[in-house]
């Protein structure tokens, strides 16, 4: 830069936010923060619907269909009807059953699965290094496989054991192996279904049946074929609708944050103006002066843009740091 | 031709009543003229210096500058023709408070276009000439008034204006100090050939420019009738 336009730079630009430091570092600061808390929950929410949708896609793993009880569950004689209905090629059934640990707090999801069918709708599964030792466990009574996330947050290894409070019974389970986390984000045991409504007392009964239709078939037609199975107890969804689900669950709570993230940036914005506004105010004279001294009109705005532009690009390169930041530790956590 | 011609010039601010601040002020400076005006409190100096600087705009009459109408320009042009032939020295110095005492004298040079070391050198010599060579990276914060003033006059004459205008420019400085200003910005505006316009309230002052003019309350402008600098 040569010696004339460093003079100027400084002399409309640079100079006067030096002079002012502590305002400008508000002003940097309040951007900054603005958009941080912007930025932040936005990436937060996208990790969430994310993760939602990651986690109903591992769910379904090849399923087109499932059909899910209206209410806790419905009778297992409707799984071979749903199974022999044309253009349904394979139905999984499960039960899913929330049991209380009996040794710690809280509970874990306990699906119980038809390990052949189920190995067929889930590549994930069926892609475990030792698949079909994996589904020998499944067959075995006192043994369950739990997911990573399960395996991680209960600290379970192959091997340790599990107890399970049902009633006033406890029932120990042998953890046979972990899952891989690609087969199940959810944090669950599984274990044959057999043993599931045996041991948790649901004897003859489903929660869903996953479907995967005949290539072929049309989806329409299968759905209204099964939904008239029993329409009071069943219905039918989807993955894609299981994610809109889960997403719609969480839709106010998200609409609440980005509403706070507005209110940040808008907050951050009316500050910079109010702090612009004012800083222009205060070098009303100093722009007397320098139009005294030949600085047209324009070159003045060009200044005062200037310095604004530089503010903010310093503040929003914070900003877009400390909201990534920020992210990342409200993902983690 | 003169350099600047002020034809009958009147300006008044205010609307019912509105007051009459300059009543048909004609003058007419040479290149390489020194005139002082003076004149009460109020009696509207500072408005004619603004009218000729092209800041402000008379309600009748012409000022002329080498031959160009000022009303006919636009604001940028007259700005600019403001920024290479002119230059200010004002009575509370206005020195920008963020910039070195050097880069406050190199302003009017690269609002100019003037460039590299061809605008440094002139800095260092026209701080030289104002005996402030040793102060050139000083913040004007740390000057006395009449090294800021004499700071003032080397930026108001760095990029060799045609017309010095300076309004009151001793008016916050003790009497050595004033002198001294004085002195350095009548050498300076002699050594360059420029004219200049010396608006001030004490008559010691202007007996250091070559004629000398006074405001009377009515806005009328005569030459006070003395001899000055023989
Ligand atoms: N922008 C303005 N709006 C209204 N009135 C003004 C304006 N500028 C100057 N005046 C009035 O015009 C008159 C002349 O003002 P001016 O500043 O020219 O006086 P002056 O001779 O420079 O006085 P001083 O010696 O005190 O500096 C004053 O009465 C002042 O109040
Ligand atoms: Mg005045």
């Amino acid at each position: 830069m040569s010696y004339g336009s460093g003079v100027l730079l400084e002399a409309g630009v640079v100079g006067p936010m030096r002079h002012q430091l502590g305002r400008t570092l508000l002003a940097v600061i309040a951007i900054a923060l603005g958009l941080a808390l912007g930025l932040s929950i936005y990436l937060i929410n996208r990790a969430a619907a994310d993760e939602i949708s990651l986690a109903a896609r591992s769910l379904y793993g090849l399923a087109d269909l499932a059909v899910v009880a209206t209410n806790e569950d419905f009778e297992e004689e409707l799984y071979p009807l749903i199974a022999r209905k044309p253009g349904v090629s394979i139905a999984s059934p499960q039960l899913r059953v929330e049991a209380n640990l009996a040794d710690r707090r809280g509970t874990l999801a306990f699906v119980g699965v038809d390990a052949f069918r189920y190995r067929a709708l889930q590549p994930a599964f069926a892609s475990v290094a030792d698949a079909d030792r994996t589904t020998r466990t499944l067959f075995d009574p006192r043994t369950i496989l739990v997911s990573a996330a399960a395996a991680q947050t209960l600290e379970l290894r192959e091997g340790d054991a599990l107890r399970v409070q049902v009633g006033l019974d406890v029932i120990a389970f042998e953890v046979g192996g972990v899952l891989p986390a690609e087969a199940f984000r959810e944090s669950i045991a599984m274990l044959d279904i057999a043993t599931a409504q045996w041991a948790f007392g649901r004897l003859g009964r489903l929660s869903s049946v996953d479907v995967r239709l005949a290539s072929g078939a049309s989806a329409l037609d299968v759905r209204r074929e099964l939904a008239s199975l029993a329409p009071n107890r069943i219905r039918i969804t989807t993955p894609g609708e299981a994610t809109d689900e889960a997403l719609r669950l969480s839709r106010s709570y998200r609409a609440n944050l980005t509403a706070l993230a507005l209110v940040a940036l808008f907050t951050g914005g009316f500050f910079v103006y109010s702090t612009q506004a004012l800083a222009v105010l205060r070098r009303r004279r100093e722009f007397a002066v320098l139009h005294a001294l030949g600085v047209t009109r324009r070159q003045q705005l060009g200044f005062v843009l200037a310095g604004s532009a530089l503010t903010g690009l310093c503040g929003s390169a914070l900003g877009i740091m400390l909201g990534t930041w920020l992210a990342r530790l409200g993902v983690d956590a | 031709m003169p350099l600047l011609q002020i034809d009958r010039v009147a300006k008044a601010y205010g609307v019912a009543p509105a007051r009459r601040v300059l009543n048909g002020v004609s003058l007419v400076l040479r290149s390489g003229e020194y005139v002082a005006i003076m004149g009460d409190s109020g009696s509207g100096k500072s408005t004619l210096l603004n009218l000729i600087a092209g800041l402000d705009a008379p309600d009748h009459g012409r000022i002329v500058f080498d031959g160009q109408d000022l009303a006919q320009l636009g604001d940028a042009e007259r700005t600019r023709l403001r920024r290479a032939r002119m230059g200010f020295v004002f009575q509370a110095f206005h020195l920008l408070p963020h910039l070195s005492v050097a880069r406050n004298v190199a302003l009017p040079l690269a609002l100019n276009g003037v460039r590299g070391a061809a605008a440094m050198a002139r800095v260092e010599r026209m701080l030289e000439s104002v005996e402030l060579g040793s102060r050139a990276h000083s913040a004007p914060s740390e000057l006395s008034g009449g090294e800021m003033q004499r700071v003032a006059v080397a930026r108001a004459l760095v990029h060799r204006p045609s017309l010095v205008l300076a309004d009151e420019p001793t008016g916050n400085l003790d009497a050595d100090s004033a002198r001294e200003v004085l002195a350095l910005l009548r050498a300076q505006l002699k050594r360059d050939s420029a004219a200049g316009i010396l608006v001030t309230h004490s008559l010691a002052a202007a007996r250091t420019a070559d004629r000398i003019y006074v405001l009377d309350g009515s806005g009328a402008l005569s030459e006070r009738e003395e001899p000055v600098h023989a």
